[in-house]
C-alpha cells in the first residue's frame, strides 16, 4: 500500500513545478470551455463575452509565465479596449435573437479540415517537448518587468526599439486622422443640412 | 517561498503558528513547502475577508452618509426615526433590498442578466486588493499597480453593457449605451492622470508611491509639485466621478430621462449589488486620490517636530481612512450640487478640453521631472 | 443649426469659458457648502415629535374657512363669484331671503373631498370673506365629515 509521502512524491513528479501546474491545466480548461463556447454559442453577443472570458484566461497564462506586463496589456487592449468595441458594434448594428446565425454543412466541414489541419501543425511545433524541457529557460530575472520594457522601448541601438516605436505612434496618428476625416461632415453636406432644416 | 515583501504582523504570526501546528501531523506528510502553502492559503483568507469587509462594510455607512450629506445640502434633516439620528436606517434598507424578490422580466437572456452585476463587482474589488491602507496593510504589493488599476477598469464597462442590454428594455440599453461610451471616453484621461502621478514619483507601485509622498504635507502629490499638482488632483476628481458614473456625469442612470438607467429591471440582490459596486467604486477611487494625491496614510505633519511626535502617534490606518472619508464628502458635495450635463456636452469636455489638458499636463511633468 | 465663427473667435469664447465655468460652479459649491455647515437654516419639522410647537408658515392653504368676528357674523353676500371661480365646482352657495326680502347667505355648503386648495375662491370674493386656514391635520375617518357648512349664521348682508 503505497504511502502518503509516495503519493506526494507521485504527484510532484506529475506536476513538477507544484501550484503553477495545477493553475495552469485549470486556466487551460477554462479557456477551452470558455473558447468552445464563443464558437458554439448560438447568440453573437455572448461570444463576445465568452471570447472576453478567454482572453482573460490568456492573461492568466502570461501571469503564470511572469510576464505581467503583457498580461495587463492583454486584459487592456483586449478586455478593455477591442471586446468592449465588439460588444458595442453588436449592440448598435444587429437585430439580435431575430436572426440565428446558421452555418452551412459545407461550411462546417471546411471549418473542421481547418480546425484539424492547424491543431497538427501546432502540435508538429511543440513536438520536441523534451528538448525544451531540457533547455534552460534564457531570460533573465526582471527581464519583462515594466522597466526593462520602457527602457528597451526608449532606447536605439542593437536592443532598443525607439524607431519602431515612434512609427507606430506615427501610424495611429494617421488613422486617427483619417478617421475623423471620413467621419465629419464636408461643406456642401452641411449646408445642404442646413438648407433642408430651414426648408422645414 | 510564498513570503510577500511586505509582511504583515497577521501575516507573521500566521506564519509562526501553522509550523508548530503541523507538528500535530503524522510524520509522514510533514513538510517545509507543505507548511508555507498552508500558510500562504490561510493568509491568503484573511486577506479576502479583509477586502470584502471594508469594501461591504463600508456600503451602508456610505449610503446613510449620502442621504444625511444630501439632506443637510438641501437644508432638510434626513433619515432620523430609526436609531439615533436614523443610523440603523442603512441597515433597515440593506436588509430590505435583501429580501425582496429576485424577479427577471420576460424575454431576457437569462445568463447574461445575472452575470452583469457580477462582471461589475470585478473592478472594485481588485482595486481595493492594491491599496496600502498602512505601512504594513496591503493585500497585494504589486509592481504593477497602476497598470493593472488601469485594466481591471474596463470589466466596469463591460459589466453594464451587458446589463443594460439583457434587460430587454429600451430604456436599459440606451443608459447602456450612454455610460459605455462616457466610460471609454473618461477611462482616457483616468489613465493619462494615473500617469502623470507615475512620472512624478517613478513607480508603478502603489507602496512605492504612497512611501515618496512621506515628510511634511508639503511632500504630498499634491503640494509637491506647486500649482500643477493641484490642477491634476482636479482632473483626476473629475475624471473619476465620470469614470463612477456619479452626479454630475450621471447620464448613466438619468432617472428623469432614462427611468434608471442600466440597472431598470434589475430588483432585490443584482440591483443590490450594482448599487453595491457604485458605492465600492466610491471607496476605492477615493482610495485612489488618498494615496496618489494626499500622501496616503501618512500623517498631515507640518514641520513642527512637537506637533508632528502627536500626529505620528496615530496610525497610519486612522488617517488613510480619514482621508478617504474627506474625499467622498467631496464627491457627495460635487453631486449634489452640480447640475448633469446633457450628452453631447460631456463627449465635447472630455474630448475638447480634458484630454488635451491632460496631455499639456504630461508634457509639463516631463520637463519638472527633468528639471528638478 | 451652429452659429458660424471664425477660429480666432473659437479659441476666444474656448479661453473665457475655461475661466468662467469653474468660477460659476464655485459660486454652486459655496451655496451647498454653505447650507451644509448651517443646520440652522433647516426648514423641516419631526412633524408627529414636535406637534405642541409646531406653527404652520403663513402662506400655507388648508382648507377653507369664513372669516368671523367675535360673535360668528360673517361678510358674506352670497354672491356666488367663489362658486364660479371654483374649478372643481367642490362650493355651493346657497342663497335666502331675510326679513327685508333682500338676498343674503343661507348655508355656504363646501365639499372638501374635491378641494385641490388652489385658493381661487379667496382670490374671487370681493368682500375678503373666506379665507385658507392654517389647519392641516386634515385626515378623517369618515368620508361625510367632509362636506361641510362654513357659516354659523345666516348673513346679514
Amino acid at each position: 500500500m503505497p504511502n502518503i509521502s509516495q503519493m506526494m512524491t507521485a504527484l510532484s513528479g506529475a506536476f513538477p513545478l507544484g501550484g503553477m501546474d495545477i493553475a495552469f491545466y485549470v486556466v487551460a480548461a477554462v479557456m477551452l470551455f470558455t473558447a468552445l463556447l464563443t464558437v458554439a454559442a448560438k447568440n453573437i453577443l455572448q461570444s463576445a463575452v465568452f471570447l472576453i472570458f478567454s482572453f482573460v484566461g490568456t492573461a492568466i497564462l502570461y501571469m503564470l509565465l511572469h510576464a505581467e506586463f503583457i498580461a495587463l496589456a492583454q486584459v487592456m487592449v483586449y478586455v478593455g479596449g477591442v471586446v468592449i468595441f465588439v460588444v458595442f458594434t453588436i449592440l448598435l448594428t444587429s437585430h439580435l435573437g431575430e436572426d440565428a446565425f446558421s452555418a452551412k454543412i459545407p461550411r462546417t466541414f471546411a471549418a473542421f479540415a481547418l480546425a484539424i489541419a492547424f491543431v497538427a501543425i501546432m502540435v508538429k511545433m511543440i513536438l520536441p517537448i523534451e528538448a525544451l524541457q531540457a533547455a534552460t529557460p534564457n531570460a533573465p530575472e526582471g527581464y519583462a518587468s515594466l522597466n526593462a520594457f520602457a527602457l528597451r522601448l526608449l532606447s536605439y541601438g542593437t536592443d532598443g526599439f525607439v524607431i519602431p516605436f515612434e512609427v507606430v505612434s506615427i501610424l495611429l496618428l494617421m488613422t486617427l486622422i483619417c478617421s475623423i476625416t471620413v467621419a465629419r461632415k464636408d461643406k456642401e453636406e452641411q449646408n445642404r443640412e442646413q438648407s433642408k432644416e430651414v426648408q422645414k | 517561498m510564498f513570503v510577500p515583501s511586505i509582511t504583515n504582523p497577521i501575516g507573521d504570526v500566521v506564519r509562526e503558528w501553522v509550523p508548530k501546528l503541523a507538528e500535530y501531523l503524522p510524520v509522514a506528510i510533514q513538510s517545509e513547502t507543505l507548511n508555507s502553502i498552508v500558510a500562504f492559503l490561510v493568509n491568503a483568507v484573511i486577506c479576502v475577508i479583509a477586502v470584502c469587509a471594508v469594501n461591504i462594510g463600508s456600503a451602508p455607512i456610505l449610503i446613510y452618509m449620502e442621504r444625511k450629506v444630501c439632506a443637510h445640502v438641501q437644508c432638510r434633516l434626513g433619515p432620523m426615526r430609526l436609531g439615533w439620528h436614523g443610523t440603523i436606517q442603512t441597515i433597515a434598507d440593506v436588509l430590505k433590498m435583501l429580501f425582496k424578490e429576485v424577479y427577471n422580466p420576460g424575454g431576457v437572456d437569462k445568463i447574461m442578466y445575472y452575470m452583469a452585476p457580477l462582471i461589475v463587482l470585478i473592478a472594485p474589488f481588485m482595486v481595493a486588493a492594491l491599496i496600502p491602507f498602512g505601512p504594513t496593510l496591503v493585500v497585494a504589493d504589486v509592481d504593477m499597480g497602476i497598470p493593472l488599476i488601469i485594466a481591471v477598469n474596463g470589466f466596469g464597462v463591460l459589466g453594464i453593457l451587458l446589463g443594460g442590454w439583457s434587460s430587454n428594455n429600451k430604456y436599459s440599453l440606451l443608459g447602456a449605451l450612454r455610460s459605455g461610451a462616457q466610460m471609454i471616453s473618461y477611462e482616457i484621461s483616468f489613465a493619462m492622470i494615473l500617469l502623470f502621478v507615475v512620472m512624478i514619483t517613478g513607480s508603478t507601485n502603489l507602496m512605492d508611491i504612497t512611501q515618496s509622498q512621506s515628510g511634511t504635507v508639503l511632500d504630498w502629490m499634491i503640494f509637491k509639485v506647486p500649482v500643477i499638482g493641484f490642477i491634476a488632483f482636479i482632473l483626476f476628481f473629475i475624471s473619476s466621478t465620470a469614470e463612477m458614473n456619479r452626479a454630475p456625469f450621471d447620464i448613466a442612470e438619468a432617472e428623469q430621462e432614462l427611468t434608471g438607467g442600466y440597472h431598470t429591471e434589475y430588483t432585490g440582490t443584482p440591483f443590490a449589488m450594482f448599487y453595491l459596486a457604485e458605492y465600492i467604486a466610491l471607496v476605492t477611487n477615493s482610495a485612489l486620490a488618498t494615496t496618489c494625491f494626499l500622501g496616503g496614510f501618512h500623517a498631515p505633519c507640518i514641520g513642527v517636530a512637537a506637533v508632528d511626535t502627536y500626529l505620528n502617534m496615530v496610525p497610519g490606518v486612522v488617517w488613510f481612512f480619514a482621508k478617504v472619508y474627506f474625499m467622498i464628502w467631496c464627491y457627495m458635495m460635487v453631486r449634489w450640487t452640480f447640475v448633469r450635463p446633457r450628452v453631447d456636452q460631456l463627449m465635447s469636455f472630455e474630448w475638447k478640453f480634458l484630454l488635451p489638458v491632460n496631455l499639456v499636463m504630461l508634457v509639463i511633468g516631463a520637463i519638472y521631472v527633468a528639471l528638478f | 443649426m451652429t452659429e458660424r465663427i471664425t477660429t480666432k473667435q473659437y479659441i476666444k469664447r474656448y479661453l473665457k469659458r475655461c475661466i468662467t465655468g469653474p468660477w460659476s460652479l464655485m459660486c454652486g459649491l459655496s451655496v451647498t457648502l454653505k447650507y451644509f455647515f448651517n443646520p440652522k437654516r433647516i426648514v423641516t419639522e419631526q412633524y408627529p415629535e414636535n406637534r405642541k410647537t409646531l406653527k404652520m408658515h403663513e402662506r400655507y392653504r388648508g382648507r377653507l374657512q369664513m372669516v368671523e368676528d367675535a360673535d360668528g357674523n360673517n361678510h358674506c353676500t352670497a354672491c356666488g363669484m367663489c362658486e364660479r371661480a371654483c374649478p372643481n365646482a367642490s362650493i355651493n352657495v346657497q342663497p335666502t331671503k331675510n326679513i327685508a326680502g333682500k338676498k343674503v347667505l343661507g348655508r355656504y355648503v363646501y365639499h372638501f373631498a374635491s378641494c385641490t386648495q388652489c385658493g381661487l375662491c379667496v382670490e374671487a370674493c370681493p368682500f375678503g370673506a373666506i379665507r385658507m386656514c392654517q389647519e392641516f391635520e386634515v385626515a378623517t375617518t369618515d368620508s361625510s365629515t367632509l362636506e361641510m357648512i362654513l357659516n354659523k349664521k345666516e348673513g346679514q348682508g
